[in-house]
This record gives C-alpha cells, structure tokens and sequence, in this order.
C-alpha cells in the first residue's frame, strides 16, 4: 500500500490510557465517534451521533441568568463538550506518549468506537502511521463496512475484536436497527482468514440471550473456526447516566443485567461447542 | 514434622489470631511510668558521669528491672515496655513537651493512649524534674527566633527536638555472626590498644567503656528472659506448650550473646536486640534492612537440615509483623495529626541485588510476602527492590501482594537508587547492599541519613514570593523581601522569587538542624545503637558524633504538585493569557476565593500536574530541581550533607491547614499535594499519564527520595492477565527512572462505609503515606483526603 500524503481528519471522543480489554498488553484505546448501529444496549450514547454534541449534568448546573450555552464559561461546570477533531498525525504523537508501556507489556493501539471504519479515510491514515512506526494496532468493531476496506484493513491491523449481537437477521434489526448480512459475511472472512482475533457478545437478557441465538453463534465459529475465543460481556447498566445527561430516553429500562444463573446457562449451551469460551474478567 | 499439612497450617492461623486479638485488636493503648522512672533513677545515681556513660546506665537499670511482657502464644520474645501498645516514655530526651501534652494524650482525637491520673500524677512529677535538662529544653534554648517564628507559621518543620531519629538500620549481618560478645571483644580490643593521649581519646574510650556496659546489660536482659520462659515451663500443662518454652529458654541462653546458629536462633537475637534499641532512645523506623538477605543462609541450612519447614517460618514471620505492630511511639499532639495511624516507619526490604548485581531474590522473599499477607497489620512495610534482572515471578508475586490491599510492598527502582548511593559516596558493593525506609534507602548497618531533618511548606514559599515575602493570609511578614506579583514583569522572574523564598528556609532548617544535629551529639548518645553501626567502634564515636561511615540529614519539600499547579495557573491567567490582573489575583487569594468564583474557576481550568502536560510538569521538574540544588550545597554536622526528597509523610495535611488559599484554586486549609504525587484527584488522565508527568521530574538528584502514592483500584488486577500488566506497569515507571511508587488497593465505597462503621472495619489498611494504618484509627481529615486521592477505575 502507498504512502497516504493527505492528513485526514477525525472526530474522536475519549482516549482511554492503560486501557487492559482491547487487546494484548497495555494499550492506549482511542474511540472514534459516530456508528451506524443504534443497539439497544448501547452504554455510550455519545459515540452514536458522528458529530461533536453538548451533555449536561444537571446536579452541578448553577441555573445562571444567562447561560451561554458553552462548555468553556460555564461557571459549574455541567455542561461537556463530547467529541473533537483531530488529524491522524497529531492522534499519532499524542497516543505515542504511552509508547515505553507498549513495549514492556506488547500492547499498542485500539481503535474503538462509536464504529471507527465510519470513519475509513481517517482510520487506514492512522493505521498506516503506525505500521510505519512499528505499533501494535487493534480495532474494535461492528464489522459493518464494506467487504473492500476489511481487506484492505487485514495488512494494517494486529487483531481484530468483534461483537457477534445476533445471528438472526430480523432479530439484528430489532435491536440494533440494522440487518446483519454484511457483518456475519465479514465475520466469517476475519474468522477463517485473520490472525489475531476476538468475539464477543454482549448478552442481553431478554434480546439476545436466548437457546437458539446461542446455538447459531456456536455453531457459526465451529465453521468458520473450530477453537476461536468467544468472550461474554454480561449487560450492564452503567451507561443509564449518559443517556440522561444528553437528554435521551434509555431503550431497555426495566432490563437487569444477567444473573449468575443466566451466565451460567449461557455458558453451558455455548461450551458444547469447539470453541473456547471465556467469561469476562476471567482472564 | 509429620504432622498433616492443613493441620499445622490451622495451628499457625490460631496461633497468629490468638496473638493478634490480644497484642493489638483487642488492646487498649497505655501510657506507662516505669521507663522514665527508672532512666531518672539512674541519672540520679550517675549524676557525675558524662552523658554517654548516664545514657549506658540508664539502659542498664531499665532492662535489668523493667517488667518483662511475654504472651501466651509467642515463639520468639522480646517487647520494649511491659504491655503491647504502651509507648515508654523518654523524659531525657522529651521532658517538656510531654509534659505539655500529658493531659492530652488520653483525649486528643489522633491515636489517643489511654493515662490513669495516677500514672499521670507519676509522670508528672518524674518530668517535671527534667524541665531544664531534657533535650527538647536544650534544644529550645539553641533555636533562634527567626527559626521559631517560621516554625509557628508553618513554613517549615525541624526534626528531633523532643525525639531520638531513626531511619536506621543495624548491622544485622554482624550481630547474627559475632553475638554481643563479639563486638564486646571488639570493643575490648580498642580498649586494649587505644590509649588516651589528648581529649579526643578520652572521649572515644568513655565511649567504649559506655558501649561495653550496653552490650553487657543487653546479655543480662535475655537471661531474664530465659528465666521467665523456664519458669512459665515449669508452670504449664500443656505439653507442646512446654517444649516451645524450653526450646526458647535455650535459645534466649546463647543469644544475642553468641553468634546465631539457626533461623530461630538468628531472629530471637535480632529481635531481642531491635527490642532493646526502642528501650535505649524509641526513635521511630529502626529498620529490620534485608532481612531475606542475611536471614537466607539460616533459613537455607535449616531447610535442608530438615529443622524447619516453610509453615514454621511463615508463623516465625508473622509474629515478627504482630510483635512489630505491637510496638507504639509516644508522639506529640501536633505530629500524631500529621503522623496519624501509630506509624513506627519499620521496614523489611526484600529483593533487589547481590553483590555481582545478580538477582538476590529467593524463596524466604516469597515467604515474607505470604506471611505479611497472613499477619495483615501495619508494620512493618515492605520495600521491595526491583531491577532489570529480577525474576519474573518474584515480581508478579510482588504485584499479587499488591493487590491485597495491604498498601504494601512499595517499588523501589534499584536503576535509580544504586547511581544515587554511588553519588552519596559508596562503593558500588555498598551500593548495592541497600535497605528500604518507607521512601529513602540507605546502605544497611552505615549510615545514619537523618530522614525527617526538616520540612519546607513549598505552597507558602510561592504566596510570599507572590507577595514580597508577606503571607496574604495573615498580612505577617516571614520571608525575605522579593517584590510583589504585580511588579513582575514575566513568570520567570516570579520563579526567581520563589527560589529565593525556598533558599531561604531551606537555610533556616539547615541552621536550626545543624544546632539540634549538636545538642543530640552532645545530650543524646545511644552508645548500644553505635556499637552495632559501622564504624562506630572503629572511629570511637557514637552515631550521634559522627562516628557511622556515611552521614546526612534529609530535608523534605512538600506540597511539589500543588506549587506546580498554583505557578501553572499564575503563569497561565496572568503572564500568557493575561485574563486575570495579578492585583486581583491577590485579592482573591486574600479572600479566600470569596466573591471570585469565575476567577477560582479559571484557576481550576489551569493545567494541573499528573496529565503529561508540560506546561505544568516542567514547573513541577523546575522546582523540584532547585530545591534540590539549595539542600545539597550544605554540609552536615556530623560529616556527610544535606540531601533533599520529595515526601511528606501526611505533613502535607498539616502544612496545607495553616495556609491561605492558593492559585491553583486549592481553598484556606485544604491538604496539599502528598509526596511529589499529583493533587487528588486531578490526575484525569489515566494512569500512565501521571507516570510520565512524574517521572519528568529528575528522580536522579532527589538523592534521598521521591514517594508516589497511586491509589489504584482492585478491579483493575482481577485476572491473571490483568496482574501481569500490572507488573509491565511497574517495570515501565522504573524505565523511566522512577524512584518509588506505591499503590493504595481499595475502593472509595469501600472506605466511606468505613467511615460510617468504624467497628465493622477495625482490619481495613491503607496506604497514608511512607507508611500503613488501620484506616479506622485515622482522623476524618486525614481519612476524607485518602478518599478524595484519585481512584483509577476501568474506563469500559
């Protein structure tokens, strides 16, 4: 691949230093903001908009006269500013700050998100920097993109980590509002092709923990590779505070996260496949 | 030995939780007459002699008729007064201010020991005797105004006035080879050799004489011992019971006299001996050095001998962190809010390297980490010594120990420290033979390095040089005249003041520490202590004099990320943006922020120390190094110089109550920053963040230390996987020349319950400083500032 000249830009809303579940080692995960997807679940409504927004805590507003509507003057500071831009070369020196963890512990970089290959251009500049530099590279996504630039991703990424939601189309759409097509196709070709690799599930009680879901996605990994590491993440509800201060609605009010029974059982259905299934934390 | 594992491994558990319970869970604190009755009897009869000879009879009488405390269950023995947790009480050396604080001590709200109005009544008229003599009266006659003036307004502090100073460690190595009558053989050596020909010799022979009759009464003290183990033989039923005593008897029969031949042999020596040099002059962190270094071939020959097996030696240790524990320092009003949790500064250093600069790690290292983890008290710490050698699995053990909760092990970097001990002046052997305090390192068994000389309150120094030397608080004059904030015309010559205000009372300590470093030469000898220093007998001079191969007295800067906060904001809203009039500056400090809250938030905003952002972290470098650059240049008075370290034990706190606001936006009162660590709670980003922002500042010129306390939470070092980061965390803080760090595992919820239900939480260990305490024992100050010190959580 050449040389990319241009210095694209991209809009990022939080770097996570010493960051322990995006991949190997100590890494240093960027989030970029904006995705396609609108899951249910979703603990970070602020990665969903593809443009920088305001969120608000109201306990620390101090009601001035006149508010300015400005995260820079207000005086309580309630108000943030999420999401910024930056170009992949400036995003390259300040992640590089963490370089001397990466080199003791084999960690490197993670591209999070929001969906970060909502931002292509931005992301293969990134990536290509540093290839150049000798970074270890990760990526955190939905697999919705197009078949080309996943392949075109395969030279630039270290490892892959991906959430397989649901397996069933409608049932994809209903809780992510989109069809699942392109991503279980470009699962499988990551699955049989790339390196380095992780799926997980987020496991929803009442979405998308039931027997036959479960059952499809053991058995699509035995296809497409027979002793792949399959994570569960069970759901949580840390995220219902963001979704106040952006003055949203939080889609799954009344859901509890799974209990150890319901982890338990999940883990069961999914251990009778060949595949090696791992429960968060536990690692 | 035949005996099943789980049931010998259950015997320990009793045996630890039966002495635990009654030597500190359940222990009542006691301030007790006997040690200053007996110290003033003997001056009283020794009323002609010269202070080191006093000193030795008086060490004499005490350990030949104070009451001897033993518990039912201990292996080893040996405890400085007659019950666990009685601090003894030094009226030679702190007559007055104990006196001072007597009808305080069973009330004040930081570490309160109880006093009857009996012993008080006692106590009371033993002190009142010394209220000329003691040597915080003579200390208070040497000092001048101007040193007592910054005292009083907090802008520094000054060691040993009313105390004896530790921070030393023994020669370990000598006394478990030779025995006391070794080194009385020694002394007799001198004795035979060295004839007096001018005054110089009569003093070292007084001194010899002096250290002779120590040693002598130290032997006599554990024959007591072995006659009240064979008595208590004889008194009990219980078989097993009986064969410990007997077997302890032996042993209190052959050492410390003689040279030890087994672990246990070898611990009851150094025990009873660490004992003793509490009973001569209590100074706090007498350290026990590397104690899995010169206690290894012991342990190595028993093991193979089959004398002992690793269960009996994780209980031995254990008791030794119960015994530790057990020991308590009287302290004054003032420094127990500061010093709060009754630290006694002990340490064990593990790890760290040979004399080749191999990996000198092995399994009784192991050992220590499992049994400081089944004692689960507060002292002693461990420091343990990394360097680029070190096996894998010692350090992952290391991080699993971390993870407990204890606020120990601490990190020292060896790839620091060592160069500084070369810089100090040691050989590179010596060099690498060093021994952990809670922060500072010294080469084990000689050097006396003073820790704790002197404090400089860095936040205040910058409000005089902000002001021509005026506190804005209190409109008092205490600094140098060095113009006003509104009269400088650039941020650089506001730093140029600030130098000047710090050169200032960096000087003050100096003098007033070279005059203390004197009336201790002079009033306070610990001939015992000496006699088991290198090369005290040798040069015929007490520690006190100058007699230990290498000398120093630290002096500590504190509150270094809160300055550097408080010059980024004044550089920042005043010099770069100017968005801010440095008059109004002035006034809101003034004020205390009142009526300036769009200004108090500006200041906030500022960049802050801990973020990787130069703009700050080099200020913070900048005044670290000219701090250092002012401590070095003076010598000391005992040979040796003044070296410098970035710690402030909880002085911060103190320092921070009697402080006007500051432009950082830190309101009247508030703590500043601990150690050189960022201010709570402002380090926002991450956790490597702050390592790089630290590790800005030259750890290499801080020859006595650097502290950074983390608070990181258990949740980050759940799995394996996760530890093992944890331990590539570590080793990347000492690649960037780190000193030493130190991390604090517990949650905040999980502390503020404690707060609200103390008794539920009597076990909880935190991390205050250089040092551990049971979080409940602290005062809600101190305990809202651990809360309040940044919690590194997962960002999911």
């Amino acid at each position: 691949m050449t040389l990319v000249s241009t210095n694209e830009r991209g809009i990022i809303y939080k770097i996570a230093r010493y960051a322990l579940h995006d991949g190997p080692g100590i890494r240093t995960t960027v989030f970029l903001k904006g995705c396609p997807l609108r899951c249910l679940w979703c603990c970070s409504p602020e990665s969903q908009s593809g443009e920088p927004e305001l969120a608000k805590r109201e306990e620390l507003c101090l009601t001035c006269s006149v508010c300015t509507g400005e995260p820079e003057t207000c005086p309580g500071g309630a108000l943030e500013r999420i999401g910024r831009e930056v170009t992949a070369q400036a995003l390259l020196k300040e992640v590089e700050r963490d370089r001397p963890f990466w080199r003791r512990s084999g960690g490197g970089v993670t591209l999070s998100g929001g969906e970060p290959l909502f931002q292509p251009q931005f992301v293969k500049e990134f990536l290509q920097r540093c290839r150049e530099r000798h970074i270890h590279t990760a990526i955190e996504s939905s697999l919705f993109c197009k078949r080309e630039l996943l392949e075109e991703l395969m030279d630039l990424v270290d490892y892959f980590q991906f959430d397989l939601k649901a397996m069933d189309r409608e049932q994809h759409l209903r809780l992510t509002g989109l069809d699942n097509r392109v991503i279980l196709d470009n699962a499988a070709t990551l699955l049989r092709s790339a390196k380095s690799l992780l799926t997980r599930i987020p496991l929803v009680p009442g979405c998308n923990d039931g027997e036959p879901n479960l059952r499809k996605l053991g058995a699509f990994l035995e296809r497409h590779r027979p002793g792949a590491f399959l994570e569960i993440l069970p759901y949580h509800r840390m995220g219902v505070g963001r979704y106040e201060e952006l003055g949203r609605a939080y889609p799954l009010p009344d859901t509890l996260p799974p209990t150890k029974e319901e982890m338990e059982r999940a883990l069961k259905i999914l251990r009778e496949y060949p595949i090696r299934v791992i429960n968060e934390g536990g690692r | 030995m035949s005996q099943p594992v789980t049931e010998r491994r259950e015997q320990t558990i009793r045996r630890i939780t039966a002495m635990k319970k009654r030597m500190i869970l359940e222990r009542p604190t006691e301030l007790l007459p006997e040690r200053a009755l007996l110290v003033t009897a003997a001056y009283e009869e020794h009323a002609a002699e010269p202070p080191v000879m006093q000193r030795a009879y008086a060490l004499q009488k005490v350990l030949a008729e104070m009451t001897l405390f033993m518990d039912d269950d201990e292996l080893f023995v040996g405890h400085p007064s007659p019950r666990p947790r009685s601090p003894i009480v030094c009226p030679e050396l702190g007559a007055c201010w104990i006196l001072d604080d007597l009808d305080s001590f069973a009330t004040r709200s930081a570490d309160a020991i109880g006093l009857t109005e009996e012993n008080k009544f006692v106590l009371r008229d033993c002190l009142t005797k010394w209220r000329r003599s003691s040597l915080d009266a003579v200390v208070d006659r040497l000092l001048s105004e101007e040193v007592k003036n910054a005292l009083d307004e907090g802008m520094i502090t000054v060691g040993g006035r009313g105390t004896a100073q530790g921070n030393i460690s023994i020669n370990y190595r000598k006394l478990l080879a030779k025995g006391l009558r070794g080194i009385i053989g020694e002394i007799d050596e001198k004795l035979r050799t060295d004839m007096p020909r001018d005054i110089e010799g009569t003093k070292k022979r007084t001194f010899w004489k002096a250290a002779r009759i120590s040693c002598e009464a130290v032997i006599t003290f554990a024959h007591r011992y072995a006659d009240l183990t064979a008595r208590k033989a004889e008194e009990t039923d219980d078989a097993r019971r009986k064969a410990e005593l007997l077997e302890m008897s032996a042993t209190l029969r052959r050492v410390p006299e003689f040279p030890a031949a087994t672990f246990r042999e070898a611990l009851q020596s150094l025990w009873l001996v660490y004992t003793v040099l509490h009973i001569e002059a209590d100074p706090h962190a007498i350290l026990l050095g590397r104690f899995d270094q010169y206690m290894y071939p012991f342990y190595a020959r028993d093991k193979a001998e089959g004398r002992i097996s690793d269960e009996d030696v994780l209980e031995l240790l254990a008791s030794l962190w119960i015994k530790c524990t057990a020991i308590i320092k009287l302290m004054d009003s003032v420094t127990t809010r500061t010093f709060a949790g009754f630290p006694l500064f002990q340490n064990v250093t593990i790890g760290g390297q040979g004399s080749h600069g191999e990996d000198a790690s092995n399994d009784l290292s192991r050992l220590i980490l499992d049994a400081a983890v089944r004692a689960r008290v507060t002292q002693p710490s461990i420091g343990f010594r990394y360097h680029n050698k070190i096996d894998p699995d010692m350090l992952y053990k290391v991080a699993e120990t971390i993870r407990e909760g204890l606020g120990y092990p601490a990190v020292m970097n060896d790839n620091c420290i060592i160069p500084k001990h070369l810089i100090r002046g040691a050989t590179l052997e010596e060099a690498r033979n060093y021994c952990t305090n809670c922060v500072e390192t010294d080469i084990e068994g000689m050097t006396d390095s003073r820790a704790h000389s002197g404090y400089v309150n860095f936040p205040k120094c910058l409000l005089l040089a902000m002001n021509d030397g005026v506190d804005p608080d209190t409109g008092r004059r205490i600094g140098p005249r060095t113009g006003r904030l509104e009269t400088f015309s650039s941020f650089d010559k506001l730093f140029a003041a600030y130098e000047t205000q710090v050169a200032h009372f960096t000087r003050l300590i100096v003098d007033a520490y070279d005059l203390i470093d004197g009336a201790h030469a002079v009033h306070a000898p610990e001939p015992f202590m000496s006699s088991l220093l290198d090369d005290c007998i040798e040069r015929g001079m007490t520690r006190q004099e100058g007699g230990v191969r290498y000398n120093f007295s630290g002096i500590f800067g504190v509150g270094l990320a809160s300055v550097a906060d408080a010059m980024a904001a004044v550089r920042k809203l005043c010099f770069d943006d100017r968005s801010v009039a440095p008059s109004a500056m002035m006034e809101a400090l003034k004020n205390n922020f009142q009526n300036a809250k769009t200004l108090r938030n500006s200041c906030e905003e500022a960049p802050k120390f801990g973020n990787d952002d130069d703009y700050v972290d080099l200020i913070a470098r900048d005044a670290a190094h000219i701090f250092c650059r002012e401590v070095t240049q003076y010598p000391c008075m005992r040979g040796g110089f003044y070296i410098p370290e970035l710690h402030s034990v909880s002085t911060h706190v103190y320092f921070g109550e009697v402080t006007g606001a500051t432009p950082d936006g830190r309101l009247k009162g508030i703590a500043f920053s601990d150690g050189a660590s960022p201010v709570g709670g402002r380090d926002r980003q991450g956790p490597t963040a702050a390592v790089r922002s630290m590790t800005k500042i030259d750890h290499q010129e801080v020859l006595q230390g650097v502290l950074y306390n983390q608070k990181f939470s258990r949740t980050l070092l759940k799995g394996p996987g996760e530890v093992a980061a944890f331990t590539d965390y570590i080793r990347t803080y000492c690649d960037l020349g780190g000193h030493h760090i130190q991390f604090n595992m517990i949650s905040t919820e999980e502390l503020r319950k404690a707060q609200e239900n103390p008794s539920a939480y009597r076990d909880l260990i935190v991390r205050v400083a250089g040092y551990s305490a049971y979080f409940t024992e602290l005062n809600r100050n101190t305990q809202d500032e651990i809360i309040a010190r940044t919690e590194y959580e997962e960002l999911s």
